[in-house]
């Protein structure tokens, strides 16, 4: 059987599938590889044998799971060659530049990440050569990113795509590289927190719960800290979106797929929440003043995550808020901006909060009562942290439906796999190849106009 | 030879002016050794100023400021005067990096806590530049009179206009008038290469002197305690380090936290000095070399088909208006934000009353100013995309 005859839900199942299982490798690996350099080179500035056994232990990880990460991505190619060759063949043609930089810069992250990870003790010495080559491996891997971003962006906001550079800075290229940095950073974060938890509770030596309880709350700060930036990285994102695929929009924002969106607000608000109760139950170890501040504080989120929850406007509207629009599902009214901004900003009065008091010194390791369910907090939100990845990107993927790549290519066009036969011409059989796919027509569906959905 | 030719003259001038000994306080002025090369950006931009200057005065001899031949002037230098491209592309490329090293420098400064007391002044006065500097690049822009320099005096104008209580006066004067006019142009000219490069200077001559009295502050980078096994000071050092504790602890003085280990002035931050601003300039004068920089079409208000982009410098702010909905926009975004960042940015010294020095002493203000730098770059490319894509997206939103 041809692999394009399998039925088309179970390649589209096979791709998500491989698909967010890479894309949760690669962003877990893009963070930790950040998080662990900056973590050595807070160790050489400001010294901390604690910081330099983190960047160790992270650097250990992410040289053990790269191969990992990196299979995925093969099998992700493959299946898409097998599955959707007439796609796989557009856009290669689009974006083979891209392409092509990215398998560059993914040679360019294993000669740095091996180096990196096998000469720590070698460089001991020279601990600041070490951290240059900590710092090429982060230019390279977010270059790495940044290459298949561009394809990924390009399917929903396309280009001219005879333009190298419009298909390079499309639309929403960079928002969503921006957007997926960031987000790599926080949700590594949140997974160390969830590790460093997990030791914790497994552990029976003092010092080892010390360390992994102090590690939890390193995690949660990485993965909490970015987390402030990515609303409003994502409303810049959804607004291009807006701007350049206005059918792609109105399904993730507004219609059918909007409700998953809610969900992802949901997991957001989790994240914010639960980070906050966190610090208040480390906090109420030592901390009566700070505790009562993140109360406070945790009461303004909380609040605010049910006005971000809510479907429809609650409050006055049009008439008190000058506003003309209406508000169905996921539109960003403005009780909805008020409510990102309350979330947001409790959650960094919050952090300030806790950052104060780690400043004056916190004990450690303590994990009877509320310290233990802290830790069982932190599980918690590194769960919500892969599922929210896990379902950001199949709103994205699935917002440009029934489309593979935004009016260019449908998702239910016949494919098929390029044939190579010789081009008849009237000198003879000719000595090159033609490998245009059968049925496929030369620029698929009228590019889009703004308006047009 | 030459000096007796001329001792006389400089003998006799020393006796009336002081100039010797001025020279020789000023170039043994005692500077943070460690992390020095941070230190460097201020005398870059002093320089660059003087460029500037220079290559406007360079342009002043051809540029027009009327409604019909501003255009055509500039025109005229980047394709007819001998080098007039180069020369422009210089001025162009200078203020490009000026803006940025201004950026740089007061991130420095930031997080080196040089804004604490008794140097509040000169951050204050730093601020001021830096908004001079944006002003001056911005009416820049305007003079080349085409369809780029043409709505961004409209926009600008516009903002101006809205300005609390002064904003109508504020945008008739500058407009001369209800509308842009030849008015405008001749004013924004007289902004642009008078009054804006005076302040300039003037306020760079008072912030350098400042620096001076108030001395290099050294940055958390110079306390770092020194390792066991450090060679011992040279004779440099030890005069160096003798004159800084005749200096810190002289009742007249008023250099504080300068660190303990320093150096001279001359020559050995100055080297590091004359390096980091001549990798700039040379910068600079490859990229004038390599990219032209474009005249737009002819002035047509009336135009539908033409997206007017804001200057880079104004990417983050204009990419900022997508986060405010509808009416939110001008008082908000247009108005709220830059002003609370200018208000803030003003009364930081009183605002930050950590008198902590190292930035990890002070974790909110760190985190703090971590937060501003990182929105406006990720905010400026943002814009940068959109801009990139304009003709393809239409106007956003």
């Amino acid at each position: 059987m041809e692999p394009t005859a399998v039925p088309e839900l179970a390649r589209r199942f096979v791709i998500a599938l491989l698909f967010l299982t890479h894309v949760q490798f690669a962003a877990f690996l893009i963070g930790i590889f950040t998080i662990a350099v900056a973590c050595e080179f807070f160790a050489l500035v400001f010294g901390g044998d604690n910081l330099m056994r983190v960047a160790r232990g992270l650097g250990k990880t992410a040289a053990l799971v790269y191969s990992t990460g990196a299979v995925l991505a093969f099998m992700v190619m493959f299946f898409a060659t097998i599955f959707f060759p007439t796609f796989w063949y557009t856009i290669l043609r689009t974006s083979f530049w891209a392409l092509f930089l990215e398998g560059i810069t993914f040679a360019l992250t294993i000669l740095y990440l091996l180096p990196w990870y096998f000469t720590w003790e070698h460089l001991e010495r020279f601990r600041w050569v070490h951290l240059s080559l900590g710092g090429a491996l982060i230019v390279a891997a977010y270059f790495q990113q940044s290459l298949i971003d561009v394809v990924a962006s390009y399917m929903l906001t396309p280009a001219p795509p005879e333009e190298f550079l419009r298909v390079l800075f499309n639309a929403t290229a960079i928002p969503l590289d921006m957007h997926r940095i960031v987000g790599d950073i926080s949700f590594a974060g949140f997974l160390v927190a969830g590790y460093a938890a997990f030791r914790a509770l497994r552990s029976r030596e003092p010092a080892d719960h010390a360390y992994y309880d102090w590690l939890g709350s390193l995690g949660l700060l990485a993965g909490l800290g970015f987390l402030f930036l990515q609303p409003a990285i994502g409303i810049e994102y959804v607004e291009e979106i807006r701007a350049v695929s206005p059918g792609a929009f109105n399904a993730m924002m507004r219609t059918h797929n909007s409700w998953l969106f809610l969900l992802q607000v949901a997991f957001l608000s989790v994240l914010f929440l639960l980070s906050m109760l966190y610090m208040l139950w480390q906090l109420g170890k030592s901390d009566r003043s700070g505790y009562r501040r993140m109360q406070s504080l945790l009461a303004v989120a909380a609040l605010s995550a049910v006005v971000l929850l809510m479907p429809r406007v609650i409050g006055p509207s049009q008439e008190y808020m000058w506003i003309n629009w209406v508000n169905p599902l996921g539109a960003m009214q403005p009780w909805k901006y008020i409510a990102f901004a309350g979330l947001t900003l409790s959650a960094i009065f919050a952090v300030a909060t806790y950052v104060g008091r780690l400043r004056k010194g916190l004990r450690w390791g303590y994990l009877g009562g509320r310290g233990r369910q802290a830790q069982y907090l932190l599980l918690t939100l590194a769960v919500f942290a892969s599922f929210m990845m896990a379902l950001m990107g199949f709103i994205r993927e699935n917002s440009r439906v029934p489309f593979l790549i935004y009016y260019q290519q449908q998702l239910d066009q016949p494919e098929a796999f390029p044939t190579l036969l010789p081009t008849p011409t009237p000198a003879g059989p000719a000595s090159h190849f033609q490998s245009a796919p059968v049925g496929e027509p030369e620029r698929g569906l009228p590019a889009p106009k703004v308006g047009d959905v | 030879m030459l000096y007796r030719l001329f001792a006389p003259l400089v003998d006799g001038l020393d006796r009336r002016l002081p100039w010797r000994r001025t020279l020789n306080r000023l170039l043994s002025d005692p500077v943070p050794e460690r992390g020095g090369w941070w230190y460097t950006l201020g005398a870059a931009l002093f320089v660059l100023v003087f460029i500037q200057i220079a290559t406007g005065i360079f342009l002043m001899f051809f540029y027009v400021p009327s409604w019909d031949h501003a255009r055509e002037s500039v025109s005229y230098i980047q394709n007819e005067v001998y080098l007039g491209w180069l020369v422009r592309g210089l001025h162009y490329w200078n203020m490009v990096a000026l803006v940025l090293l201004i950026g740089a420098h007061m991130a420095r400064t930031f997080f080196s806590a040089a804004y604490k007391a008794p140097r509040e002044l000169a951050w204050v006065l730093g601020v001021t530049l830096l908004i001079l500097m944006v002003a001056t690049a911005f009416t820049g822009g305007i003079l080349r009179w085409d369809q780029g320099g043409y709505f961004d005096a409209v926009v600008g104008t516009t903002i101006a206009g809205w300005t609390p209580i002064i904003g109508p006066g504020l945008a008739a004067l500058w407009r001369g008038g209800e509308t842009i006019s030849s008015l405008t142009l001749t004013r924004t000219f007289t902004f642009h290469v008078w009054l804006l490069p005076v302040g300039l200077v003037v306020l760079a001559t008072v912030h350098v002197a400042l620096v001076v009295i108030q001395g290099q502050f050294g940055s958390w980078v110079n306390y770092e305690p020194e390792p066991a096994e450090a060679e011992p000071p040279d004779e440099d050092e030890l005069a160096s380090q003798a004159k800084v504790r005749r200096e810190v602890l002289s009742p007249e003085s008023r250099k504080v936290n300068l660190p303990w280990r320093t150096t001279w002035f001359f020559p050995h931050h100055m080297f590091k000095e004359a390096v980091v601003t001549g990798a700039i300039f040379l910068v600079v004068f490859l990229i004038a070399l390599t990219f032209r920089v474009p005249i737009e079409e002819p002035i047509d208000p009336s135009t539908t088909t033409y997206a007017p982009s804001s200057m880079w410098f104004w990417l983050f702010l204009d990419q900022l208006l997508l986060l405010f909905p509808g009416a939110w926009l001008i008082p908000f975004a247009v108005i709220g934000v830059p002003t609370v960042m200018v208000v803030v940015f003003y009364l930081l010294p009183w605002l930050d009353r950590n008198p902590a020095l190292k930035p990890q002493s002070r974790p909110l203000a760190v985190m703090f100013m971590a937060v501003v730098i990182l929105s406006i770059l990720v905010l400026a490319l943002l814009g940068a995309s959109r801009v990139f894509n304009y003709d393809f997206v239409g106007s956003p939103g």
